[in-house]
């Protein structure tokens, strides 16, 4: 068995995952205030109470990245250099995300629209989630 | 009830700092706790509180370094196996002696890492806390390639420069100004001269982080003792203040920068100055003569500098140039090489020079006249220390 790579999933947070393996972002709702929130929670942040989710548009403003020039993980050596990237959703949820080759004159920068979508990584059995440029077409 | 000024720190003790993988971590646990009680002039059987910071699997738990030394404390307590912890151990302490749970507390901070390799790598005991529910203790996220802790501090830095518009390369001062401290120590791991060419040329680890801008791993101990506050040579813990957490926390970065799900909204300058660590000591950034601030990569005191008053919010890369931060500056920051430098002893290694500080026993490293030290970490906790 190689090194683990794969996210937990579980009840708390299997919608998010049979969504992403569909290719869709949703996020857990607070239903009574209909604001999205991020990680998952059994009853809303904002106050407590009944959580639903919902898909979101797969899309948002890169605030920041960085750049992995050191390996940690040893499945994503053929991935090096990767960067990852904190996305602003228009919901005003926060998101990390996988960035591949940021060194290529279309990665991605800090302040551009980026486009989300699920792709696996070497080693990994599920499509996680990742950032590119907007205007490219994702399979 | 107050806690304010009723409970000192009576004795510090450290071990050696290196890295040692055939030693035990009871070795060095041992060697900090025999210290301390020495210099306070107590025997084992005297002490009877323990909190332990860290643990196993990096240390030893509470109830193997009691039985280990032959302690029997009536009581014991232990926080996580990660920095962020130390003035809020410390703070057990004093509440503890405050409300008679305990007269004398060892307060122990005893762990080695240089046998278990690299946080985020697979060897390493802490692998499976990138993957931990709701994201590692650092904004890990072991499943999209967001390994080991620096990436936390790398992120937080990017957003910093870019939302102040500021230039990276500002950040050297950090390392370059704890290492010529380190230099002036007989004990620190990193003691080589580092210039800033040698970091201009530093290797990147996770960008915009290098590896000058990492505090090295190390194996070591470090132990304080609190008591009620009197003996002559005691330093008074004046001022307290525990850790934040929650949707406006990152512990990587200050009060509303805008990484994970924080707001966007920093600290004003009334509310930095309204920190409880300065309104429980009656006390403000302008009577600190030296200061500790937790430093595991090196742009986190760039953040406590503003948490907590001492500039404004963006402002710190300037405000930390020119020899500020230096011994011989305004306000000398980790006089003793901190963790970039001295050892990355979560902390305590900081809160021990500050205590040597106001003994006025630092040698070459002595602040003048220094009365009054702030220890402070971006997450949160602080301790506001004086000179008994």
């Amino acid at each position: 068995m190689g090194e683990r790579i794969d996210p937990v999933v579980n009840d708390l947070s299997r919608p998010f995952w049979d969504a992403a393996a569909a290719g869709r972002l949703v996020l857990p709702h607070c239903r009574r205030t209909g604001r999205a929130f991020w990680p998952p929670s059994p009853s809303s942040p904002y106050g407590g109470g009944e959580v639903e989710w919902r898909e979101v548009a797969p899309r948002g403003r890169l605030a920041a990245s960085v750049v992995y020039r050191r390996l940690f993980q040893k499945p994503l050596a053929p991935c090096l250099p990767y960067g990852i990237g904190l996305v602003e959703l228009d919901c005003g949820v926060r998101l990390q995300a996988h960035v591949a080759r940021p060194d290529e004159a279309d990665a991605p920068r800090a302040g551009d629209q980026v486009a989300l979508y699920f792709a696996t990584l070497p080693g990994g059995s599920v499509p996680v989630l990742h950032a590119g440029q907007a205007a490219h077409d994702r399979p | 009830m107050d806690l304010a000024g009723r409970t000192a720190i009576i004795g510090v003790g450290a071990s050696r700092f290196e890295r040692r993988p055939e030693a035990s971590v009871l070795e060095f646990a041992g060697a900090a706790l025999d210290a301390a009680l020495a210099d306070a002039g107590l025997e084992r059987g005297q002490i009877d509180g323990l909190i332990v910071q860290v643990g196993s699997p990096r240390g030893a738990d509470y109830d193997t370094v009691a039985e280990t030394f032959g302690l029997s404390p009536r009581f014991c307590s232990q926080t996580w196996s990660h920095g962020r912890f130390a003035a809020t151990v410390l703070t057990h302490a004093a509440m503890a002696v405050t409300t008679g749970m305990a007269t004398r507390v060892a307060c122990l901070m005893a762990m080695k890492n240089s046998d278990i390799g690299r946080i985020g790598e697979a060897d390493n005991p802490f692998f499976h806390e990138q993957f931990r529910e709701n994201g590692g203790p650092h904004g890990e996220d072991g499943a999209i390639g967001m390994a080991s802790p620096i990436a936390g501090a790398a992120m937080a830095f990017d957003l910093y420069c870019r939302r102040y518009g500021k230039d990276r390369e500002l950040l050297a001062e950090i390392p370059l100004a704890f290492r010529a401290h380190a230099r002036l120590t007989d004990e620190a791991v990193m003691r080589g001269e580092l210039t800033m060419a040698d970091y201009l040329m530093s290797r990147p680890v996770v960008e915009p982080l290098r590896l000058h801008d990492c505090s090295p791993v190390g194996d070591g101990a470090v132990c304080m003792i609190v008591a009620a506050a009197g003996p002559a040579r005691g330093v008074t813990i004046a001022g307290m203040q525990g850790l934040r957490a929650g949707r406006e926390t990152f512990v990587f970065a200050p009060v509303g920068l805008g990484v994970g799900q924080q707001s966007t909204r920093r600290l004003t300058r009334a509310e930095a100055l309204a920190q409880p660590v300065w309104t429980m000591a009656g006390a403000g950034p302008d009577s600190i003569d030296v200061a500790g601030l937790y430093d595991s990569f090196s742009p986190l005191p760039l953040y406590a500098l503003e948490d907590f008053g001492f500039c404004e919010v963006g402002e710190a890369l300037d405000w930390i140039q020119g020899g500020r931060i230096r011994l011989g500056g305004a306000l000398p920051v980790n006089t003793s090489g901190g963790q970039l430098s001295q050892a990355q002893m979560n902390g305590w290694g900081q809160i021990r020079e500050l205590v040597t500080q106001l003994r006025g026993e630092a040698g070459a490293r002595q602040v003048p006249e220094a009365r009054r030290a702030l220890w402070a970490s971006v997450g949160g906790d602080a301790l506001l220390l004086e000179r008994s």
